[in-house]
């Protein structure tokens, strides 16, 4: 049941377009080589897919909370600047 | 359908009945009961539709013993079928005639406020999400051009909550939409996608495709579009069907029960995970 | 209202709010629309996806600007410049209607004069909008015709705010977008009525329908219908009243509807002057501020509660329907007054609010005469609609303006009455936010709107708040020459470096502490709350349990 609502929050993502940024997998407690390998795959997927795009739609007008903040730095992102070069068709920024 | 409704309240087979009355050109939705029966010379079928099974249900509540008629169209019924799978209303005590709705091979004639959607702007086509898309439409874009036109449409929202408020199947006491450790407060737009997506996730299983958020939107946001995916989702996985039946969901996405309050989410984290 | 009655001799809304999705460029200056208006941002998000053009100028980044063509922040309370800056363009560029400007309108000269004294550069230096955005605004505004222009308070509450006004009309008629669908002069209205108040008489110097007091034969016509002599004067405006009360001569005041206490421009002016007044009447739903220290409340009616109409933002004429009997011991308004006025000597016997409609068509007939309550139904009537055949009107000024021609008038750049300066280094403005209402009386009592924004805050830009090393949600203190009070921060890029914005909601974080009552535009006296200078200082964090 697990596995299939993380794949129904997986489709879901992937259909707004944030898609490939959510795994799982079962790992024993006995299984360590398996653990680093996974977290190793992953981080490399997730390299792979570039900044979180979501990083592109941080306004200028947005309530810095601690956890925006933290996502985005308060100087401009590289996504940001990617961005600017208007990779993305609309981000809302001039 | 005049003559039914006046039989029915005379006969005692329901004691109120809900339905659209014409006032000033205008259908707005009206309690006949046999105290107005005149009334009932103003009632309407027509296109115009509101949630006439969430006053059911807070009827029924509140009157334990009232039996309530409800003009019905297909999906008040599966709206119906969900509000009773949730135990919020009782079905045994709500009788429906049935309206001439949703179109079909056999039933060409049909009457829906839904039908003829304005048609989207060239700007929306470009930038945004057309609500007349189909999901398969919306997932050949580019991922990135995906999120991007998702964005477009959900940075307009003016966090009226009228998608909520209108829907027939939303009924939770605490709704996760205000949950402060999930959605930031006081800032227009509320924090996007988040915000949508909670609300997508949460109609998983429920939403029974009557597109009145989408209409009572101002933004114009394709929020049935979206929805419609998620129940595809459901349904690919799941092999379940919304308003059919009489089988409860048979996962729980949202959690135990619909109205317990969300876990408290940690920092960062861009969309429901549990 | 001063300002669109100069520039064309009535004061409203030009156009229609659902006219607006026939623009083909809408301008939004001084407007938060999605947070003060969002069912008019509704109109111009599908203007928006037809393909019109989106123009907002505001001194800080709002919902809008994300899908605005072009987005500028010009400087607090440099409103004129930019106009005249754009007009300069339009002109030079030869994008203006000669046609309407000939034949429609007169000053033009007077407002080309000016006009060339605001040349790009300097246009620019005085806003912070750079020349190349100034010339898309002008492309734009001009080019992409019919122009809708909406404005709200970020135009009108300043010092020089009948000049922002008549700014705004000459940019209108320079383009020929008067009288035209989808173009006009839209102030945004904030309260549903207000546009009503005003048609009624709510203002000194008018009787309903704007038939001037001074006015001999409008004198003679309304003494005689309601059996008084009527004062030849013009009465104070609430700026004047607060002098008035403090020197003494004014010793009563009856306060409808109102919670001046927070709404006014200078708390601590007005907190005196209210302490001098012999009585303070208040009539409120709510234990407002200002209720809380009236001698006598008057329980009023809520729109549930009462029958009457409204007229909005659009000019329509809106019925409202009693749904419950009043509670308690409240009564509608109109009721309330009847029977004060019955009790001082002057008897009002009205039998319902709907005598009193039938009242105001005789007494205003060229706006309200042709409607009557079967007629306004469900979507109303919009004024002027003179005699019961006629069908409203949704476009005003379609032919001629009701003073005849257009008036332009040269209004040159005057700085805002207070600039920051090293004493007092930040600009502050006020606005409000989209979860409360003006004074929150009736907004704050929600326990929903209220889990949505709880308390004040003032908004500090990242850099500011680095400097002053202020995290978000540190209490904050905010003084200006009048007065002090705390917020906490909010740390948004909204705001431009050096400016700070406070929402006008909260009554334990009152703005007008720090607004002044002394600086007003001379005519309308509309206080300037849109710019004051404060200081900011960082205070202990308290720590939480
Ligand atoms: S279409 Fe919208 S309103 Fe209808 S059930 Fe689904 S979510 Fe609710
Ligand atoms: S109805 Fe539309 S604008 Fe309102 S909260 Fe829902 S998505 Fe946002």
């Amino acid at each position: 049941m697990t596995l299939k609502r993380m794949r129904f929050l997986q489709e879901v993502l992937d259909f707004v377009g944030l898609g490939g940024r959510l795994h799982m997998e079962w790992i024993s407690s006995a299984e360590a080589q398996k653990f680093a390998q996974v977290v190793t795959d992953f981080t490399e997927k997730i390299r792979r897919l570039g900044p979180n795009p979501l990083h592109a739609f941080i306004q200028p007008d947005m309530i810095l909370r601690p956890r925006v903040v933290a996502a985005s730095g308060l100087k401009s992102t590289a996504a940001e600047k990617e961005d600017a070069k208007g990779s993305l068709p609309f981000t809302g920024k001039q | 359908m005049k003559d039914q409704v006046k039989k029915w309240l005379e006969s005692g087979t329901v004691d109120i009945f809900l339905g659209m009355k014409m006032v000033d050109g205008h259908p707005l939705p009206h309690a006949f009961t046999l105290g107005n029966i005149s009334d009932l010379e103003e009632l309407v079928p027509g296109t115009v539709r509101y949630p006439l099974e969430t006053f059911a249900a807070e009827l029924a509540a509140e009157n334990p013993d009232a039996r309530i008629g409800l003009a019905a169209r297909e999906c008040t019924q599966r709206a119906l079928n969900v509000l009773s799978l949730w135990n919020q209303a009782p079905t045994d005590r709500i009788e429906t005639i049935k309206l001439n709705c949703c179109p079909s091979p056999l039933k060409e004639h049909a009457a829906c406020s839904y039908l003829d959607p304005p048609e989207a702007g060239l700007f929306k086509k470009h930038f945004g999400i057309d609500n007349a898309a189909d999901p398969e439409a919306v997932a050949r874009f580019e991922p990135r051009e995906r999120f991007s036109r998702w964005m477009y449409e959900f940075q307009k929202c003016i966090k009226c909550y009228g998608c909520r408020n209108i829907c027939p199947v939303c009924f939770c006491e605490d709704c996760s939409l205000e949950h402060k450790d999930l959605i930031g407060t006081g800032q227009l737009p509320p924090e996007a996608p988040i915000f949508h997506l909670v609300r997508a996730v949460h109609m998983a299983g429920r939403c029974i495709d009557c597109g009145l958020c989408e209409e009572a939107c101002p933004a114009d946001i394709p929020l049935r579009l979206l929805y419609r995916k998620v129940n595809a989702v459901v349904d690919d996985l799941f092999d379940y069907r919304a308003g059919e039946g009489e089988q409860p969901p048979p996962f729980n996405i949202i959690g135990e029960r619909p109205s317990l309050e969300p876990k408290p989410m940690e920092n960062g984290s861009a969309c429901p995970q549990r | 209202m001063a300002g669109l009655a100069a520039a064309f001799g009535s004061g409203a809304m030009t156009n229609s709010i659902a006219d607006i999705e026939k623009a083909g460029c809408i301008f939004i200056i001084g407007s938060n629309t999605t947070a003060c208006h969002p069912l008019i941002s509704r109109r111009i998000y599908r203007a928006k996806e037809r393909g019109a053009k989106l123009i907002v100028a505001d001194p800080r980044g709002i919902q809008l600007s994300r899908f605005a063509d072009v987005s500028v922040h010009h400087r607090l309370g440099t409103d004129v410049a930019l106009l005249n800056g754009m007009m300069h363009i339009i002109v030079k560029e030869g994008w203006h209607d000669a046609d309407f400007i000939s034949q429609r309108t007169e000053g033009f000269d007077e407002l080309s004069q000016v006009l060339d004294r605001y040349p790009p550069n300097r246009a620019s230096s005085l806003t912070g909008v750079s020349v190349g955005q100034l010339k898309e605004m002008a492309r734009h505004y001009a080019t992409y015709g019919p122009a809708a222009l909406l404005y709200a308070m970020g135009i009108t509450q300043h010092t020089t705010g009948v000049d922002n006004v008549k700014s705004c009309c000459n940019l209108a008629m320079l383009c020929g977008n008067m009288g035209v669908a989808g173009g006009g002069v839209n102030p945004l209205r904030g309260q549903n009525n207000v546009q009503g108040a005003c048609d009624m008489g709510g203002l000194p110097n008018v009787f309903p329908g704007y038939q001037p007091v001074t006015d001999p034969e409008v004198r003679a016509k309304f003494s005689a219908a309601w059996k008084k002599e009527l004062p030849a004067v013009p009465g104070l405006t609430i700026t004047d009243m607060v002098p008035a009360m403090l020197e003494g001569c004014l010793k009563a005041l009856y306060v409808i509807g109102e919670n001046p206490k927070l709404s006014d421009p200078d708390w601590n002016h007005l907190h005196h002057a209210l302490k001098n007044l012999d009585l303070l009447v208040v009539q409120e739903l709510f234990l407002s501020e200002t209720a809380q220290v009236a001698d006598v409340v008057f329980p009023a009616a809520s729109v549930a509660e009462k029958d009457g109409t409204f007229t909005n933002t659009e000019r329509r004429c809106l019925r409202i329907r009693k749904a419950i009997e009043p509670v308690g011991d409240a009564l509608a308004d109109w009721q309330i007054i009847s029977r004060l006025s019955s009790a001082m000597g002057y008897p009002m016997e009205y039998g319902s609010a709907e005598e009193i409609f039938e009242e105001i068509r005789q007494m205003a007939p060229k706006s309200y005469g042709g409607m009557t309550y079967e007629r306004l139904g469900i979507d109303g009537l919009q004024w002027p609609c003179p005699s019961t055949d006629h069908s409203g009107t949704p476009i005003l000024h379609t032919q001629t303006f009701p003073r005849g021609k257009g008036k332009f008038h040269g209004v040159d750049y005057q700085a805002p009455a207070e600039l920051p300066d090293e004493e007092y280094p930040y600009a502050l403005t006020t606005g409000r936010m989209f979860a409360h209402y003006h004074t929150g009386t009736m907004t704050r009592i929600s326990e929903k709107l209220d889990n949505e924004q709880p308390t004040g805050y003032v908004s500090i830009h990242p850099e500011d708040a680095a400097r002053l090393d202020v995290a978000a949600g540190d209490p904050v203190r905010l003084s200006s020459r009048r007065g002090e009070m705390e917020a906490p921060a909010r740390i948004t890029r909204s705001v431009p470096i050096g400016t700070l914005f406070l929402p006008i909601h909260f009554g334990e974080n009152p703005t007008n502490v720090l607004t002044s009552a002394e600086t007003f535009d001379p005519l309308a006296k509309i206080p300037e709350f849109k710019v004051a200078a404060v200081r900011v200082e960082k205070l202990p964090v308290e720590k939480e349990l």
